[in-house]
């Protein structure tokens, strides 16, 4: 395809989000679908033109963008590197649009359907912007259009609990959005018309205080925006409040634009990274995957954990960016490059995973009606469609072979182990941590998925609207099925994905070829699947000649006497109790068990409940403590506020002889 | 073959006089002829699990160099993926404790999977020792090129702590001693048993061998680290070869015995001081890696 025809294609993608959000508006019946539409076919668009330019060699530069006024002074292009993430924002966006068409109309009740799309499609116009992007001026803006509709996005269903979540993600929002800017303007000392290439030359005459406040809140700017701990208190709570697509658009794609601003900075903006913000990085990113994974083990609430899954996957992705920084500093080419390459392939694939269990999530939610997986249960048998497509996202999800996510843990522990020798003393240490505590977070990860979908899915329904759900229809399935295909696809296919967006050191320089190859270690995803899959088919027919498949009968399952209700399963609280107790020293739940008599004369004869607090260490000791000191530092300021003129006279002339004393 | 075994030695230890090693082929090919009863409460997975589970063992039997290294598919052996299919093969055995609903399954899957997921860096860290004693990432390999010299123990002694991290993970993973009792009667005891406790028939008969075949791949692997002499390689002879299978038995014997004194005595740990039993097997297997690290700088 001509160059011509993908910049067609590519400003069609963009502004049809804008159109897209017009058309929503319109007071049609038919609006609703058709703007959704409109966003898919743009979305798909997108995708196309991202992968054209993510395995092209020259960058695709707009020219259109001087033309219209509306854009004033913003310049608009797709470079290799960018490109991987407008495939990605757009590849999600197809899928939540999709998605969006029967969801929304099955909820007419909880959101103005008209509102969502309208701020869905303004949210996406925004997402894709800032990759566009080139100078400050641009991207800013649109990192503001992209977190001012999510907020209002949030607060779709008017419930109170969703203001609640709103205002916090508002307040998180608008300090990340304001550090960035500040550190941004820092390093291009106020000229925000410079393209981000003009820029790279001028940050290295950059003095050293400037360069690190502006690294300083940067890192909090974009770490804020990732949901890196402790700057991730919003994400659970917006995840259980948006509508449902919106929660995949967010873990999918809204996330990554945190990375990819990350990188965009710290990979191609400035000089060099201190050694200080390296390791920042670096525990900012193993934090959050700790904290992320020992929290999604413990949620039982069905969104809530697939936040703080997205959590720990965005603290190994840091993780990885981080090691990255400080092997390219120690020189050590080989294990820096391998571990970039895995972050943005884990990106690829949690985005992919995250989103499809976000949409399931929705329509879990609503068979089950509620959030709660306590009283989800026996849906496998209900929806066995769905329950299959969404099995194939959860082994993604728990770094298990031949997903697309494990090859990237493959990469990255690989590479690991393979520059562990040639490193200095302190790289040596810090790899060790990492593989310890990487491994650590995958093996959990498997802990979380394993409840999340025993719990939703298998044994008997644990609630009545469970118990009566019925399976999806295909509008629903076709967008979940997908994103699990596509998980897979992008496992078997890594060797030719990565080496299409340009990571010859991992895959090979033929792009045919099937092989993954760093520190010494090589894989072959396709072979590990399919002997896998020969192995598992050999054992089925060997069991088919050596004993009899057709003498199978149903019975219900062993009870002791006493038939089995939902009420004796395993509760997802029971089943996290292990893990509880051995990491109780860091989670601190509280159990509260309630004994009340039912009858006076046998003491025995009670009645338990039990009721689990889960602790937000986080909100707790460091949110509250900081709330509560604004609002005394608010009662101070209201002494001064007492309606006596001379004051506040007086004030103005001590503000007036401060600035003089300051000024000359 | 390994399970029985065990089961005699450690008969013949307590003093009683043990059913015959074999027993174990016996019980399973009873229950290949027996009547499958599925739950009625489970769905698709209660089908899958059997041949997912016995179907990672049998890929990891084929893969690992247990008696012959070098063949076509040593690629696959490669440590991270061996982790990751012993990973695989507890998932879906919980997945399907899970499904029959009864709180038996619930209680075992939950301590089944506590364990994999947390012996998971254990097992990478021992591997990652060997890895870097060899030079070779895939297990294969790190076996393979030994077959000439000797030993990997006795090549590189300071491997011993990551020898004692592997044999303590192994029986986390294969459900020994001092981490759960396999010849339990107790449900509330039980760990393995509780998570295949809803099967029966053929389905049962191919969850029992896949745990006696993990136990068999990891006593083999265990003895091959200290002696893989002889082993088989492709230009192997007839006579090779029976006397391959023949030191195949006889270092089966010995880890058998091994065990079998072991479980006889020590007592089982109550499940919630595991943590101590993990703790000191990772930080066997970290300190194998510093020892591994430490012997490159000399």
């Amino acid at each position: 395809m001509t160059m011509q025809a993908l910049a067609i294609m590519l400003l069609a993608s963009f502004l049809g989000m804008a159109l897209a959000a017009v058309v929503a508006s319109l007071p049609n019946r038919h609006a609703h679908r058709l703007s959704n539409l409109i966003v898919a076919v743009c979305a798909l668009m997108g995708a196309v033109v991202g992968i054209f330019i993510a395995t092209a060699t020259e960058p695709l530069i707009l020219p259109s963008a001087s033309l219209w006024p509306v854009f004033y002074g913003m310049n608009f292009s797709l470079d290799r590197f960018s490109a991987i993430f407008y495939t990605l924002v757009s590849g999600i966006s197809f899928f939540a649009a999709a998605y969006a068409i029967p969801y929304l109309e099955q909820q007419p009740d909880n959101y103005n359907i008209r509102n969502v799309n309208i701020l869905t499609a303004v949210f996406i116009f925004g997402m894709q912007g800032v990759i566009l992007s080139t100078n400050i001026f641009g991207f800013m803006t649109f990192w503001e259009i992209m977190s001012i509709t999510l907020f209002f996005l949030i607060l779709a269903d008017g419930k109170a609990v969703s203001r609640k979540a709103g205002f916090l993600y508002l307040i998180l929002a608008h300090l990340s959005t304001s550090a960035i800017m500040a550190g941004l303007f820092l390093l291009s000392g106020g000229a925000l018309l410079n393209n981000f290439s003009v820029l790279a030359q001028m940050t290295a005459d950059l003095p050293q205080v400037s360069l690190f406040v502006a690294i300083g809140l940067l890192i909090f700017g974009f770490g804020c925006k990732a949901g890196l701990v402790p700057f991730h208190v919003w994400l659970p709570e917006v995840h259980s409040q948006v509508p449902t697509q919106v929660s995949a658009l967010l873990s999918g794609a809204m996330l990554n634009i945190a990375v990819y601003g990350f990188l965009r900075v710290f990979l191609f903006l400035l000089p060099g990274v201190p050694m200080w913000a390296v390791f920042t990085v670096f525990f900012l990113g193993l934090l959050s995957a700790v904290v992320g994974v020992l929290y999604s083990v413990l949620e039982r609430d069905i969104t809530r954990l697939l936040a703080y899954t997205s959590i720990q996957n965005f603290g190994i992705m840091f993780t990885m960016l981080g090691l990255a920084l400080l092997a390219g500093q120690e020189g050590n080419l080989v294990l820096a490059q391998a571990a970039v390459y895995a972050a943005i392939f884990l990106m690829l694939a949690q985005a992919v995973c995250q989103s499809g269990l976000f949409l399931a999530s929705g329509v879990l939610v609503a068979a089950a009606r509620s959030r709660r997986l306590e009283a989800m249960g026996g849906l496998a048998k209900r929806m066995p469609q769905l329950s299959v497509g969404v099995f194939m996202l959860i082994l993604g999800a728990a770094f298990l072979p031949p997903f697309a996510p494990f090859i990237a843990d493959w990469i990255f522990v690989q590479a690991m182990v393979g520059g562990l020798e040639e490193s200095s003393l302190r790289l040596k240490i810090m790899i060790l941590v990492t593989v310890s505590t990487i491994t650590f977070v995958t093996g959990l990860a498997v802990f979380a998925m394993v409840k999340l979908y025993a719990m939703a899915f298998l044994a008997q329904a644990r609630s009545e609207p469970a118990a009566a759900a019925m399976q999806p229809g295909l509008e629903f399935l076709l967008p979940i099925t997908s994103l699990s295909g596509l998980g897979l696809m992008l496992g078997l296919f890594a060797p030719q994905v990565l080496n299409g967006i340009g990571a010859v050191g991992i895959a090979p320089a033929n792009f045919s070829q099937q092989i993954l190859v760093t520190g010494g270690g090589s894989l072959v995803p396709m072979d590990l699947a399919l002997f896998m899959l020969v192995v598992v088919f050999g054992l089925w027919l060997i069991r088919g000649l050596i004993s009899d498949v057709k003498l199978t009968r149903e019975y219900q399952t062993w009870d002791g006497g006493q038939p089995l209700t939902p009420r004796m399963e395993f509760t997802s609280t029971a089943f996290s109790a292990p893990i509880r107790f051995l990491f109780s020293f860091f989670l601190r739940t509280k159990k509260l068990v309630n004994v009340t008599p039912v009858t006076t004369h046998n003491r025995w004869i009670v009645a338990r409940s039990m009721t689990l607090l889960i602790n937000q260490v986080w909100y707790d000791r460091l949110y509250v403590p900081i709330g509560a000191g604004f609002t005394r530092l608010a009662s101070l300021v209201v002494r001064l506020q007492s309606g006596n003129l001379q004051a506040y006279i007086s004030l103005i002339l001590l503000a007036t002889v401060l600035t003089l004393m300051i000024a000359l | 073959m390994s399970v029985g075994g065990v089961r005699w030695f450690k008969a013949r230890l307590q003093g009683r006089h043990g059913a015959v090693p074999w027993l174990p082929y016996i019980t399973y090919a009873n229950l290949l002829k027996k009547e499958n009863v599925i739950s009625s409460t489970g769905s698709w997975m209660l089908h899958v699990t059997p041949y997912a589970v016995l179907g990672s063992n049998i890929f990891l039997a084929l893969v690992l160099p247990l008696v012959s290294v070098g063949g076509s598919l040593t690629a696959l052996s490669n440590f991270i993926v061996v982790a990751a299919v012993l990973l695989l093969s507890s998932t879906f055995l919980v997945m399907g404790a899970f499904d029959a609903g009864s709180a038996f399954g619930g209680l075992g899957g939950s301590r089944a999977i506590t364990l994999a997921a947390l012996f998971e860096p254990t097992i990478i860290l021992t591997f990652i020792a060997l890895v870097l004693a060899t030079g070779s990432s895939t297990l294969d390999g790190v076996i393979s090129g030994q077959v000439m010299v000797g030993g990997l123990l006795i090549q590189a002694p300071y491997l011993v702590l990551s020898w004692f991290a592997l044999m303590l993970t192994a029986l986390a993973e294969t459900a020994r001693y001092p981490v759960d009792e396999p010849g339990t009667q107790l449900e509330l005891t039980m760990m393995h048993e509780a998570t295949v406790f809803d099967y029966s028939g053929p389905y049962l008969a191919m969850l029992e061998y896949a745990s006696a075949l993990k136990l068999t791949v990891f006593v083999l692997l265990l003895a091959n680290l200290i002696l893989p002499w002889p082993i088989l390689v492709a230009t192997s002879s007839g006579l090779t070869v029976f006397s391959v299978i023949l030191a195949t038995l006889l270092k089966l014997l010995v880890v058998m015995f091994v065990i079998a004194l072991l479980e006889s005595s020590i007592a089982r740990v109550r499940l919630y001081r595991i943590q101590e039993f993990l703790t000191s097997a990772f930080f066997m297997a970290l300190g194998g890696v510093s020892l591994a690290l430490l012997s490159r700088l000399i």
